[in-house]
């Protein structure tokens, strides 16, 4: 057999795979708009980024939000007590009984914390990715907008 | 060339992907330099309770000098500190302590390069991560090398590693995915660097035939190597083989070889077999449709190449870059980002013999060119007599 080309392979494992993945999403017509191949695959692409930029890029949204403490999953017990005497024998009590007893039950709730960490990212990549899109289409419908008024004074 | 080697643990039963590398290199090494490693006394990395005597040895004809660990991880603390790194808004204070918890604690080791690292050409460093390169380094930068084995996880975004990473005199790289991992994360440009990998020794086909297969192995079968883990993306592996059971019926067995940290459910087709030994390895990747590689965190891929010196196809974690660009290379197997390419690209694996076949010669032909031991340690040899 001649030297297969993974690349070109991948392409048209990919294309099989997305029109099995249409098909689904598709869902017998209950999104209609996925009918059209072409804008699966627009769309498609803009999700797939986002997951691939979560844990890649800076995000604006997160760099937005940071520092605002309602909006920041504080996912680690930081155990301190404002007691001046006896505050360091509460910590210890927290630390070395409390913390234990309750460890079952902090780890899941840990494992839960870091999904939906994840999925925050994910889904603030997917909103960056937009409102880029969108930003973009802004701009060229306001320079279009400028040519078709300055094209119509310069007839007036 | 009078040269050190600084790693976590070091001994003939130390099991792990940087310590491996680290001794088979040193050993090899040996045979041309004087080469002395220096480590911990640990062998368990999640406690680092001190197990082999401090002091002198030699290990399989390297010199090992080990230094005793202050005190065992505290699995409270690092966990803890894990959860806020994790959460990305660690403080450089939070990040020098999660430095030192991971530990190993050995400031002997620290102080010997203090005092004798000028009397080392070069010092070379395992794995950036463990306490005894990152505090190692800093002390002995004009002569440091260190090989990162950096992997795309949430430490590799610590701020502190920005100015970390200036700091070696070169690198050596398992993957070009790794160098420009640390290339991006670098404050500054990086120092000369070259890519090793690893070496493999060349196996024939019929190395494990005559070690009999597990009873509960039935042909075709897909094989995942390694520690059946949900960090090495066990739990997305046995999620979408599931999808392929649903859609394509058990046309084919997931087999499982090595230690279970994780549950994996009960299911005729897939098979967890635990840790199996050497044979029963060579066995399992003789007879193979093709091998899993679901991690997400790689600096390389052993088990990936192990796959590939038997002729075995691929199907990887294609948003693991380490593996795609691996694959893509070989032209030596198939990756997927979702299920749905899971579930196609092991269709095609079945249904098309032929190209799987063409597809593993592949792989073997690049282990071939890049991965036998003479080809690894010239490359290295040559980027130690000029950095």
């Amino acid at each position: 057999m001649d030297r297969i080309d993974v690349t070109r392979l991948m392409t048209e494992i990919r294309r099989r795979a997305n029109e099995e993945l249409r098909d689904r999403a598709f869902d017998r017509g209950n999104t209609p708009e996925f009918a059209d191949a072409e804008l699966f695959d627009l769309v498609e692409r803009v999700l797939r980024g986002a997951v691939d930029d979560a844990d890649r890029k800076v995000l604006l949204l997160s760099e937005i939000v940071a520092g605002n403490k309602e909006l920041t999953l504080e996912p680690s017990a930081r155990l301190t007590s404002h007691r001046p005497v006896v505050g360091p024998l509460i910590v210890f009590v927290k630390r070395r009984i409390l913390q234990p007893l309750t460890q079952w039950l902090y780890e899941y709730s840990m494992d839960n914390f870091r999904r939906q960490a994840q999925i925050n990212r994910i889904l603030f990549a997917a909103l960056q990715a937009l409102a880029i899109e969108s930003a973009r289409l802004r701009m060229e419908l306001d320079a279009a907008k400028s040519g078709t008024t300055s094209r119509g004074s310069g007839v007036a | 060339m009078k040269l050190a080697c600084v790693v976590q643990r070091y001994g003939l039963d130390v099991v792990g992907g940087s310590e491996s590398h680290c001794r088979s290199i040193a050993e090899r090494l040996a045979a041309q330099h004087d080469v002395t490693v220096l480590t911990s006394c640990a062998a368990d990395y999640l406690s680092w309770k001190n197990t082999y005597p401090s002091g002198s040895a030699t290990v399989d004809g390297v010199r090992v000098l080990r230094f005793p660990v202050e005190r065992p991880r505290n699995t409270h603390d690092f966990a803890e500190l894990n959860n806020i790194i994790a959460s990305g808004r660690a403080t450089p204070d939070d990040e020098a302590a999660w430095f030192r918890e991971n530990g190993p604690l050995v400031p002997g080791l620290l102080n010997h390069l203090e005092t004798h690292g000028h009397e080392y050409d070069r010092v070379l460093f395992w794995t950036y991560r463990y306490f005894p390169s990152y505090f190692g380094i800093p002390l002995v930068r004009d002569r440091a090398i260190l090989v990162p084995t950096a992997e795309e996880d949430p430490v590799i975004w610590l701020r502190s590693l920005g100015e970390f990473f200036t700091l070696p005199r070169g690198y050596v790289f398992l993957t070009p995915e790794e160098a420009d991992l640390v290339r991006g994360r670098a404050n500054g440009p990086l120092p000369s660097s070259c890519v090793i990998g690893t070496g493999l020794e060349r196996t024939t086909r019929s190395s494990g035939s005559t070690t009999p297969m597990p009873l509960a192995v039935r042909e075709p079968y897909v094989l995942y190597l390694g520690r059946v883990d949900p960090n090495k993306g066990c739990e997305t592996l046995l999620r979408y083989f599931q999808a392929f059971v649903d859609r394509e019926g058990p046309r084919v067995q997931l087999v499982l070889a090595g230690p279970v940290f994780m549950s994996v459910p009960s299911h005729p087709a897939i098979v967890p077999l635990g840790f199996v030994d050497e044979r029963t390895r060579a066995r399992l990747l003789d007879s193979a449709t093709a091998l899993m590689v679901p991690s997400q965190y790689e600096s390389l891929c052993i088990a990936l190449l192990e796959g590939w010196n038997h002729s075995l196809p691929a199907l990887v974690n294609g948003r693991c870059r380490v593996l795609k660009g691996q694959v893509l290379r070989a032209n030596g197997g198939l990756f997927y980002g979702n299920a749905t390419e899971f579930v196609t690209g092991l269709r095609a694996l079945l249904d098309e013999p032929d190209m799987a076949r063409q597809i593993g010669r592949q792989g073997l032909e690049y282990v071939e060119q890049h991965y036998r031991w003479p080809t690894v340690m010239q490359t290295l040899e040559t980027f130690l007599g000029r950095v």
